[in-house]
C-alpha cells in the first residue's frame, strides 16, 4: 500500500493517499478510511486529495464512487482535491468526471464549503 | 495439539537429549518421520530424499551452508529451520536468524529438556499451521480454477458466419477468473449485436458478475430488445445486486445493421469503441453514459454510418493500462496511435496480428496487468443489400 494520511481541519476532514489506487489496496483503504470517518463522527465534508495518485484502475474508480455514496447517505459531501492526470484521464474515460465535486486547489475549499 | 498431518523432520546429527525431546513432542502429535543424517556430507542428499517440514541443524558454519543452499538455491522458504549453536557461537545467534533460520537453541541446553521441548513445540505449531494454510490455499485455488473453466464456457468458442461481416476475437485473462465479457449474435436477419464489457476487479466475484451480465445480454437474443432497454435492464439489475459495493461494470453494446450500413451503439463507461475508416483513421465512440451498477441512468442509442469504414474494434482496458516505467502508463492515446499506424499500413487486420505487433514492435514488450479482450468486426465490401435479402 502507498501512504495514507488523515487530517482534521476546521471545516472539513482531509485524506491524502499517495501511490497506485488499485485492486491491491482498495480493501485496506476502505477499512482505514471508514475507521477515520467513524472517528470523526461529525457533519464535516470529506476531502480526498488525489494529487499523488500515479495510477488508478477500475477498482479505484469503484472505490471513489463507493466513498461518494457512503458520504451521501450521511448527508455529507465528498470533494476530490487536485486529482492527478492519471485520475482525471481514467474518470474521463468512464464518463465520471462530472459525477464528482472536483476542487483543483485547497484554497478553494473554504469558499466552496462556505457556500454549501 | 494432535495433528492428522505427517510431519517429516531431518536432523544433522543425533543428540540423545534432542532425540528424546523430538519423540516426546512429535510422536504425541500424531504421524511423524524423523531421519538423522549419517554425516554432514549426506545432509543435502537426505533433504531431497525426505523433503522435510522441519530441519534441525548443528553448528554455525554448517548451518550457514545449509540455510544458504535451502533458502537461496533450492528456493525453499517453507521448511522450518531450527539451528543448534554451540555456547561459543552465542554471539552469532542474530546472524543465523538473519541468514534464514526460524529459531535457535544454545548447546549445552542450560534449561535441559524443557527448553528443547518448548522450542520444538513452536516448530510443530508453525508446521501444522503451514500445512493447514496450504490445504486451504489449494482448495481455494481449485475453486477459482473451476470458476475460470466455467467462465471460459460463457464466452464465444468460435466465430459466427454472418452476412456482410467477418468476426475475430481474442481473450487473455490475467487471473484464472476474470471480469471480461464479449459476445456477438444476430438479433435480426441483417443486424448483428456485439457486446464487450469489463467488470471491475478480478477473481470469482468479477466472474460471477460477468456471468450475470452475460445472462442479461443473452436474454436480448431470445427476446429482441433495443440497446437502450438492454442497458437499462442490466444497470437496474446490477444496482440491485452490487449497488452498495465497490464493483461495477463498463459496457459497450452495438447493433451493426449490415443492410443500411449503420451502427447503433451505447457506450456506458467503457473505453471507446474504435470505428476504423477505409483510410485507416480511427473514429472514437466514446462513453456517453457512466459505469453500470451504481446509479440509475436513462440511455439513448447513438447512430453512425459505417459506409466508409473497414470495421469496428472493441477492446477492454487491459490492452493499454500497463506500465512503461514506474510512473508512466502506456495509455489509450498511444494504443490508438499504434493501431492507426497498423490500419493505415496493412490491408488486412487480425487480432493475432495485433498480438504479434504488440509483442515485437514496441520498444519493450508490454507488461500487461489486467485481462485483455478484443472483438474485431470487419465490414465486408459486398453488396450488402443483396446479402440481407438472400
Amino acid at each position: 500500500m502507498g501512504t495514507l494520511n488523515f487530517k482534521k481541519e476546521k471545516k472539513y476532514n482531509i485524506i491524502k493517499y499517495s501511490g497506485e489506487l488499485t485492486l491491491d489496496v482498495v480493501e485496506e483503504l476502505k477499512e482505514e478510511i471508514s475507521k477515520f470517518i467513524n472517528e470523526c463522527d461529525n457533519e464535516k465534508s470529506l476531502v480526498f486529495d488525489l494529487s499523488d495518485i500515479s495510477f488508478m484502475d477500475s477498482s479505484g474508480i469503484g472505490f471513489l464512487v463507493h466513498l461518494n455514496n457512503v458520504n451521501k447517505t450521511k448527508n455529507k459531501k465528498l470533494y476530490l482535491l487536485n486529482p492527478s492526470g492519471a485520475v482525471k484521464k481514467t474518470l474521463s474515460l468512464v464518463n465520471l468526471l462530472n459525477f464528482f465535486e472536483i476542487i483543483e486547489d485547497e484554497s478553494e475549499l473554504d469558499i466552496e464549503i462556505e457556500n454549501i | 495439539m494432535r495433528s492428522s498431518f505427517l510431519i517429516k523432520i531431518l536432523c544433522s546429527n543425533k543428540d540423545e537429549l534432542l532425540a528424546h525431546a523430538l519423540n516426546k513432542v512429535f510422536f504425541e502429535a500424531g504421524s511423524v518421520e524423523i531421519k538423522y543424517s549419517e554425516s554432514d556430507d549426506n545432509f543435502l542428499e537426505d533433504y531431497y530424499k525426505v523433503r522435510p517440514d522441519i530441519i534441525v541443524v548443528d553448528s554455525y558454519k554448517f548451518s550457514v551452508e545449509v540455510i544458504n543452499y535451502i533458502r537461496n538455491q533450492a528456493n525453499d522458504s517453507d521448511v522450518y529451520i531450527l539451528v543448534i549453536l554451540d555456547k561459543s557461537e552465542f554471539e552469532l545467534k542474530e546472524e543465523i536468524l538473519n541468514q534464514g533460520a526460524d529459531d535457535f537453541l544454545i548447546k549445552p541446553f542450560s534449561y535441559g529438556e524443557e527448553e528443547i521441548i518448548s522450542r520444538l513445540n513452536v516448530a510443530k505449531r508453525h508446521t501444522i499451521l503451514y500445512k493447514q494454510l496450504t490445504i486451504a490455499y489449494n482448495r481455494l485455488s481449485k475453486e477459482i480454477e473451476t470458476v475460470s473453466i466455467l467462465q471460459k464456457k460463457l464466452l464465444p468458442k468460435s466465430t459466427l458466419e454472418f452476412p456482410g461481416v467477418f468476426i475475430d476475437f481474442f481473450y487473455e485473462p490475467s487471473d484464472r477468473a476474470s471480469g471480461d465479457y464479449f459476445d456477438f449474435f444476430p438479433v435480426k436477419e441483417n443486424i448483428l449485436r456485439a457486446v464487450i464489457a469489463d467488470v471491475s476487479g478480478h477473481g470469482s466475484k468479477a466472474a460471477f458478475i460477468m456471468s450475470m451480465v452475460r445472462a442479461l445480454v443473452r436474454v436480448s437474443k431470445k427476446i429482441v430488445m433495443p440497446l437502450d432497454e438492454l442497458l437499462s435492464t442490466i444497470n437496474n439489475e446490477l444496482i440491485e445486486v452490487i449497488g452498495e459495493d465497490i464493483d461495477f461494470v463498463t459496457l459497450f453494446a452495438a447493433d451493426i445493421d449490415v443492410k443500411n450500413r449503420e451502427l447503433l451503439y451505447i457506450n456506458a463507461g467503457h473505453c471507446p469503441g474504435m470505428l476504423v475508416t477505409k483510410k485507416g483513421d480511427i473514429i472514437l465512440l466514446e462513453a456517453d453514459y457512466s459505469i453500470l451498477g451504481f446509479f440509475a441512468q436513462e440511455f439513448h442509442i447513438k447512430k453512425i454510418s459505417i459506409q466508409d469504414c473497414k470495421g469496428i474494434l472493441l477492446i477492454t482496458d487491459g490492452y493499454y493500462e500497463w506500465n512503461l516505467d514506474r510512473n508512466n502508463i502506456w495509455g489509450f492515446n498511444n494504443f490508438k496511435k499504434f493501431l492507426e499506424e497498423i490500419f493505415t499500413r496493412e490491408k488486412e487486420f487480425y487480432l493475432d496480428m495485433l498480438e504479434g505487433y504488440l509483442n515485437n514492435q514496441l520498444e519493450l514488450p508490454p507488461m500487461y496487468r489486467d485481462d485483455r479482450s478484443a472483438l474485431w468486426i470487419r465490414f465486408k465490401n459486398n453488396n450488402l443489400h443483396k446479402i440481407s435479402t438472400t
